[in-house]
């Protein structure tokens, strides 16, 4: 097939596409679904309280696994007793102190007994009977966190012509017979691109028939505009005869980039403002999240996949990762994977000593602007012939990660404002030697990423949104290509050391 | 070898390009013709106190911004006809010794005005323009060479960046300008065109996903029940692709902000390839009329196009592109809009 048979292909789907509802019955989930949506908005604040949380995040997960993908109730297998122990221990915590809503939760309860029992999937039968006479069949799932599980469940349930696709991978141009998606609608809201710009001719939409399906094509543009032909626009009313919970899209996991601070970085008012800096919210895949630089000058290592090669793995500032891109992050301890190359490329004696000098002219730098506040220190610094001391500009400065200022002059400045003039020349010498080993760093670093990208399984780290790079001899510790679903709008100020560090969001995907 | 299975349909009076399907030469897809035509529609807008701005949201990125650049070039190869008359006339007006190139067998030499001189054929008198070529050794005098009217096209005014080139009678090599843009340009005279560097378009969009459809992918004109093979980019002379030759009407730029045009490129397209080329780059090129291609499943297209929108608001109304209601593809939504400069 010729690339522009391909391309053709997308218009065809995009011309043809017809959307089946197929709406699933399961009053057992039914009854547990909604049994947990009044308990959450009963509790309405009382719900983050810790023991109301360390119940219903787990309900909240469950309950959504059972909704986006076709897995039987009873998925947890062996564990399921345990984890059941584990509730009812929860819950009577919740029933001493909150006595009124003990019998909803013992309800709760019993419900999950019932389905913890349940070996068969209502959904799975649905789509069993929609893609038994198609050979290529692709099986989208909102959430990539239960690939791996609904990938072995499938191989089980002899769905052989079935291909699990995340919807990440359906922006490529990959096609099948037939796409089945699991789950609202609602939960689409920033993937409306499958029915827009499909990849099959044919979506079917196997769903519990209380959630919400809808979708309606709107013009992108205002005013006037042209529209080629395209298949069905709109799926119609939303089908009444069951209760249809409209406001499903809270079931899907959602962040709040405040409790996540709050979380995960704590109180930051008693810290002095040179040691935090400004940073954004990146979701990534699997509900982990990190916190990006605002900062123009900082870079991070993305992949990216459209590019050939011995390209794929670079760096770029963190103003143009956006979602979809691939960042590559440090998993297993805090801190840089640059710097342990860098400083074993200089060697054990004069990393040590280079190190030293790095960490006692910002040390230097940081008593100053701690004694004399950013403002009065910028104006020294201007004074002492720095042409770009602003805040931002010291900020970097003093940022464990920065080695030195562009310019010579502006280290200059820094050094005369330190006391350290008469060394100047010595030291940026030795800044430059430090900044040369960082680039051999990241290019032995970002050398041995491609060598183990070419090995790697791209379907995973495209369906799942995750995969861990192991860089042997590197002494780097583990690497994690994670995707980036979202960026938060909210600039929030964050310790330095907490810049670029990845960490698990999932307890905290239902505070909002 | 490829067979023939389709008659060429000539379009905007160049012939259809052929893809090869392993098999046989067919003709690439209709809807190629959609984008052909936004270039087109683009580089033919000309307003000194406005510019034009179209978009389109697509199922796909494949081969929209290479096929919209090509209607940019078709464009600009058809104005070069209605120029080439004044075109004669400009070069004799050019002062005594001005530096030209001139276009001799594979190679292009520099060669300086001398003047023009009037030749008797019968009753009838022609005006050829005189240029002269320095010898390589100083004992031997300049070379004179007469050019007609008809003949102007050898001829192109130096470049900017093209002050080094040889003063001396070997010239330097031209690098094979494939005979597939004659073939495509048909009675369009391409030599102009192949021999003075002009940015007639400016591609943002990421190089090697640009470079496989430009320079990689095979393609093939028919003319006269003959195949050209070649590429597109030897219609697009990609500067980025085509550095051996230093003749370009096209360049791609990288999506990542920093990216300008020339200051002296005055009236070339831009043709932002996707949601994030847009949002990165658009505030380099405000000057210029864009043709703006928004995959749909873009992570960004959502933005991109709320971008669209805003910039529509800031403009003046809609342009009228009804003239492409029968190529618009399915799943393509396209719009166009006037913005001051």
């Amino acid at each position: 097939m010729n690339p522009f048979e391909r391309a053709t292909i997308s218009y065809n789907c995009a011309s043809d596409v017809k959307i089946v509802r197929t709406p699933v019955k399961f009053p057992e989930l039914k009854k547990f679904y909604f049994r947990v949506k009044h308990l959450s908005r009963a509790l309405g604040d009382e719900r983050s309280v810790d023991c109301w949380h360390r119940i219903l995040t787990p309900l909240k997960n469950y309950r959504f696994n059972l909704c986006s993908a076709p897995l039987p109730p009873s998925y947890l297998g062996p564990s399921a007793d345990k984890t059941l122990a584990l509730f009812h221990s929860a819950a009577k915590v919740c029933y001493s102190r909150y006595p009124g809503f003990a019998d909803h939760l013992k309800q709760i309860m019993d419900d999950l007994e019932v389905l913890f029992a349940v070996n068969e999937n209502p959904l799975l039968s649905a789509i069993r009977e929609h893609v038994s006479d198609s050979r290529r069949v692709g099986l989208m799932l909102v959430s990539p966190r239960n690939f791996d599980r609904v990938s072995s469940f499938l191989g089980n349930a002899k769905l052989k012509n079935t291909k699990l696709v995340s919807l990440t991978q359906l922006r490529h141009n990959i096609f099948f017979d037939r796409l089945v998606y699991v789950g609202s609608t609602s939960w689409l809201s920033d993937s409306n691109y499958i029915f827009s710009a499909p990849r099959s001719p044919v979506i079917h939409l196997c769903y519990y028939s209380w959630l919400k399906t809808n979708y309606k094509s709107d013009p992108v543009f205002q005013g006037a505009s042209l529209v080629g032909s395209v298949g069905q626009r709109d799926m119609g009313p939303i089908p009444s005869d069951d209760e249809i919970d409209f406001d499903d899209i809270e079931t899907r996991p959602q962040i709040d980039v405040q409790s996540v601070v709050e979380n995960k970085i704590g109180d930051t008012s008693t810290r002095e403002k040179y040691e935090l800096a400004k940073a954004r919210l990146a979701i990534l895949s699997q509900s982990y999240g990190v916190f990006l630089d605002t900062d123009s000058s900082s870079t991070v290592m993305v992949i990216n996949r459209s590019e050939d090669t011995n390209r794929q793995v670079r760096s770029l500032p963190v103003s143009l990762v956006r979602p979809g891109s691939y960042l590559v992050l440090k998993t297993s301890e805090d801190g840089d994977y640059i710097v342990p190359v860098a400083d074993r490329i200089l060697g054990e004696l004069q990393s040590l000593r280079l190190r030293n000098k790095q960490l006692s002219w910002k040390a230097l730098l940081h008593n100053k602007v701690k004694e004399m506040g950013f403002l009065p220190a910028c104006l020294a610094l201007i004074d002492h012939g720095s042409t770009i001391a602003n805040e931002s500009n010291l900020r970097n400065w003093l940022s464990p990660r920065g080695i030195k200022t562009l310019r010579k002059a502006e280290f200059a400045a820094i050094m005369k404002f330190v006391g350290l003039g008469n060394r100047t020349d010595e030291i940026w010498r030795d800044m430059i030697v430090i900044s040369n080993a960082h680039r051999k760093a990241g290019f032995l670093v970002k050398r041995q990423m491609l060598e183990k990208l070419n090995e790697a399984n791209i379907d995973k780290l495209e369906g799942q949104g995750k995969l861990t790079l192991e860089l042997p001899g590197m002494d780097v510790g583990t690497l994690t290509a994670f995707r980036v679903e979202s960026i938060s709008d909210k600039i929030v100020e964050v310790p330095y050391s907490k810049l670029g560090s990845p960490f698990d969001l999932e307890d905290l995907e239902w505070q909002g | 070898m490829n067979e023939i299975r389709a008659d060429v349909t000539p379009q905007f009076g160049f012939p259809t390009l052929l893809c090869s399907n392993g098999k046989v030469w067919e003709p690439v897809p209709s809807w190629t013709d959609f984008y052909l035509r936004l270039g087109c529609i683009a580089s033919q807008f000309r307003s000194n106190d406005r510019r034009l701005v179209i978009t389109a949201a697509t199922p796909t990125r494949s081969f929209a911004a290479s096929f919209a650049a090509l209607g940019v070039i078709q464009a600009s190869l058809a104005a070069e006809q209605v120029q080439a008359e004044d075109y004669f006339e400009t070069l004799c007006s050019l002062e005594k010794g001005t530096p030209l190139m001139m276009k001799a067998g594979k190679s292009i030499v520099r060669v300086f005005v001398e003047g023009t001189v009037e030749q008797k054929y019968g009753n009838k008198t022609e005006k050829l323009l005189k240029v002269y070529r320095s010898a390589k050794k100083k004992m031997v005098g300049p070379t004179y060479v007469a050019i007609a009217r008809g003949s102007a096209n050898v001829l192109a005014r130096i470049a900017g960046d093209q002050t080094r080139l040889s003063n001396f009678s070997v010239g330097r090599k031209v690098a094979g300008h494939s005979r597939f843009i004659s073939e495509y340009a048909g009675d369009h005279d391409s030599s102009h065109f192949l021999m003075s560097p002009k940015l007639d378009c400016a591609i943002v969009g990421i190089g090697t996903m640009l470079r496989r459809e430009i320079y990689d992918l095979r393609l093939a004109c028919k003319r006269d029940e003959k195949i050209s093979e070649g590429s597109l980019n030897d219609i697009l002379l990609v500067k980025k692709f085509s550095v051996a030759t230093g003749i370009y009407h096209a360049d791609v730029f990288k999506p990542i902000g920093l990216s300008r045009l020339p200051a002296e490129t005055t009236d070339a397209v831009v043709i932002f390839d996707g949601a994030n080329a847009f949002l990165n780059c658009r505030n380099n090129f405000l000057s210029k009329s864009w043709v703006v291609l928004l995959d749909r499943t873009e992570p960004n297209f959502e933005l991109a196009a709320q971008t669209v929108n805003q910039e529509r608001a800031r403009g003046d109304g809609c342009s009228n592109i009804d003239d492409l209601k029968k190529l618009v593809p399915p799943g393509v939504e396209a719009s166009a809009f006037e913005v001051n400069r």
